[in-house]
């Protein structure tokens, strides 16, 4: 079978060739997408994984803060202003875990032996 | 037979501090089951954490971004704010990536099958731990430069208590 009876079988028979092209296409994209979100670690970060759906509302919505511009001048009011921003990000960072509990102990895990 | 000897020897591997003796591998054979439901609700809650964090960081580094563009627009020096700001870019890049690697640990232990498994299943605990270590300590230096922004910040305030509203983009655009 030679090049030129490839195309004529191909141009007979168009809508399934394109269909399965398609569909070879769309599988090889798949596999480069999910190789893209595990390698880059997003998959660990994506809470819309099964498991995941308790705690999914404890996530802030992002609250964008755009409104203090790069530019303009410099005054005791931008001065406050930008002290309120950071001020008030601070306190939600406070407030966040930092990955210092004890959740992880034997102990606390109940895997020390009892004394 | 001394292969053997030592896979039975009562002392098999340490944590940091202390080694495990026969009676703790046995609680951890017994009580893991256990410990891996603890372990994947830590691991949620901390992966929510992890998503806050990042926002707040991110949105932080946005505001000290923004001021510091502001001040050399005024033609106004202020080279500690700019250090601090680049120090807090490197920190939320190293969170970023320790946090994956704490993550990564973390499904390490809990793919090991601790009933059969104990030691090595405590060994990835105390690797997972660790990692997370690293995050904790990343979270605190973000704070510390916080502090240090802060204080710069105080010092810039008192030094320029205002400056030219120009700014280049006005400069060029009259």
């Amino acid at each position: 079978m030679n090049w030129q009876n490839i195309f004529e079988r191909i141009q007979r028979h168009t809508i399934i060739y394109g269909v399965i092209a398609a569909l070879l296409i769309a599988i090889l994209m798949t596999m480069v997408s999910m190789a893209l979100y595990v390698s880059s670690g997003a998959s660990r970060l994506d809470l819309s994984r099964p498991g995941y759906e308790n705690i999914r509302a404890e996530v802030q919505s992002g609250r964008e803060d755009n409104t203090f511009r790069a530019n303009g001048p410099l005054n005791e009011a931008v001065y406050d202003d930008f002290q309120d921003r950071f001020t008030k990000r601070r306190e939600v960072m406070q407030q966040l875990g930092d990955y210092r509990s004890t959740a992880l102990n034997d102990r606390e895990l109940q895997i020390a032996p009892s004394e | 037979m001394i292969g053997l000897v030592l896979l039975s020897a009562p002392l098999v591997r340490a944590e940091t501090t202390r080694p495990l003796t026969d009676q703790y591998i046995e609680a951890i054979r017994l009580g893991c089951s256990n410990a891996l439901q603890s372990m994947r609700q830590i691991q949620r809650v901390e992966a929510v954490t992890r998503v806050n964090r990042g926002q707040e960081y991110e949105g932080m580094l946005k505001l000290v971004s923004a001021l510091n563009s502001r001040i050399v627009l005024n033609k106004q020096d202020a080279p500690r704010l700019t250090s601090a700001a680049s120090q807090m870019q490197t920190t939320f890049t190293k969170f970023q990536r320790d946090y994956l690697e704490y993550a990564e640990k973390f499904d390490t232990a809990q793919r090991i099958n601790c009933r059969e498994a104990p030691v090595s299943f405590y060994d990835a605990l105390n690797d997972m731990r660790e990692a997370r270590a690293v995050v904790a300590t990343d979270v605190t230096t973000f704070s510390e430069l916080l502090d240090e922004y802060q204080a710069s910040f105080n010092e810039f305030r008192g030094l320029v208590p205002e400056a030219s509203s120009q700014s280049r983009a006005e400069e060029l655009d009259p």
